[in-house]
């Protein structure tokens, strides 16, 4: 009985996710970044800094919420 | 006579006082890179912001102002095509942006309402008053704006901040914290990115300005300094 309740449940779950996707006609693709070490994020910040306002240390709270992000 | 003249002295007074409420919408434009980056790292750093100044570019950049305080925030909205990169879309609300802004003129302060370090700050600044104004003007709308740069002693070139503002609308506002001109600031441009006017409304009824509340109070000296600290501090870490 609990098997038959727990098939019910998931084929529902599946009808659901296919009828969504098929009403929306849409595919998102997540982009995600994968870093190695928190070195890469370093370097990273320093030079997403230097295009964001120009120079190393021009705008440190960009830097932190960069640093931030990046190591998650 | 002297009735007449008081209704038409009272009728110009109206007039301007009138003139000094509104709701301005800004667009978001920048120039873009004409360089390559060297390698993967600033290349991918390049993807960031460039991609965070296009997601930049969907979003609403409001002031709303009467004769006394203003408002400015930021309605972002999603791009068309869905958002495919979280990190760079969270970065375009960063730009022109970060968190409300709040201007009095009575008291010459600035409030800006803002999450940094993963805590709600409430930053306390006061009005620019080194704006370099000079004779250089031109049309933004129907209005005439003249140019004003930020004087700054300790700042390089990228970081000097140049505005255009309107006499014609005799209030010292502008959008993200810039003001203390003789007139509203129709255009910002700092760096590689510029506010300008998209859309501007007069109202002859006052706007009531909310002022924001909730977060930890702070200046904004102080709040630069705990920055620097927490980002000395991971430096030392790390070596």
């Amino acid at each position: 009985m609990k098997k038959l309740i727990f098939s019910l449940v998931f084929l529902f779950a599946m009808a659901s996710f296919t009828q969504v996707n098929a009403i929306t006609g849409k595919e998102y693709i997540l982009e995600v970044t994968m870093y190695e070490d928190e070195g890469d994020c370093w370097d990273e910040a320093d030079a997403a800094e230097e295009d964001y306002c120009g120079s190393v240390g021009c705008s440190t709270e960009f830097w932190l919420g960069y640093m931030d992000s990046c190591m998650g | 006579m002297k009735k007449y003249l008081f209704i038409i002295i009272l009728s110009i007074a109206t007039n301007l006082v009138a003139q000094q409420n509104g709701i301005v919408e800004y667009e978001f434009s920048y120039k873009e890179f004409s360089d390559t980056p060297k390698n993967k790292t600033r290349a991918n750093a390049r993807k960031i912001v460039v991609m965070s100044a296009e997601y930049a570019k969907n979003h609403k950049y409001v002031l709303k102002f009467n004769p006394v305080e203003s408002l400015y925030y930021v309605e972002d909205s999603m791009p068309i095509d869905g958002i495919n990169n979280e990190f760079a879309y969270k970065f375009s609300k960063f730009i022109f942006s970060n968190g409300i802004y709040y201007q009095n003129r009575e008291t010459g302060k600035i409030l800006n309402k803002k999450s940094t370090m993963g805590k709600m700050y409430l930053v306390h600044g006061s009005f620019e008053n080194n704006w370099k104004i000079s004779t250089e003007s031109k049309y933004i709308g129907k209005y005439k704006c003249f140019k004003a740069v930020s004087s700054c002693s300790t700042c390089n070139e990228n970081q000097i901040v140049t505005v255009w503002f309107t006499p014609e609308i005799p209030v010292p506002f502008g959008p993200a914290g810039y003001g203390g001109t003789p007139g509203l600031i129709l255009e910002v441009s700092k760096y590689r990115y510029t506010l300008s006017l998209k859309k501007l409304k007069l109202s002859n009824k006052t706007i009531l300005i909310e002022k924001p509340s909730k977060g930890t109070s702070i200046t904004d000296e102080k709040l630069k300094e705990l920055q620097l600290e927490k980002r000395m501090g991971m430096k030392n870490n790390r070596s």
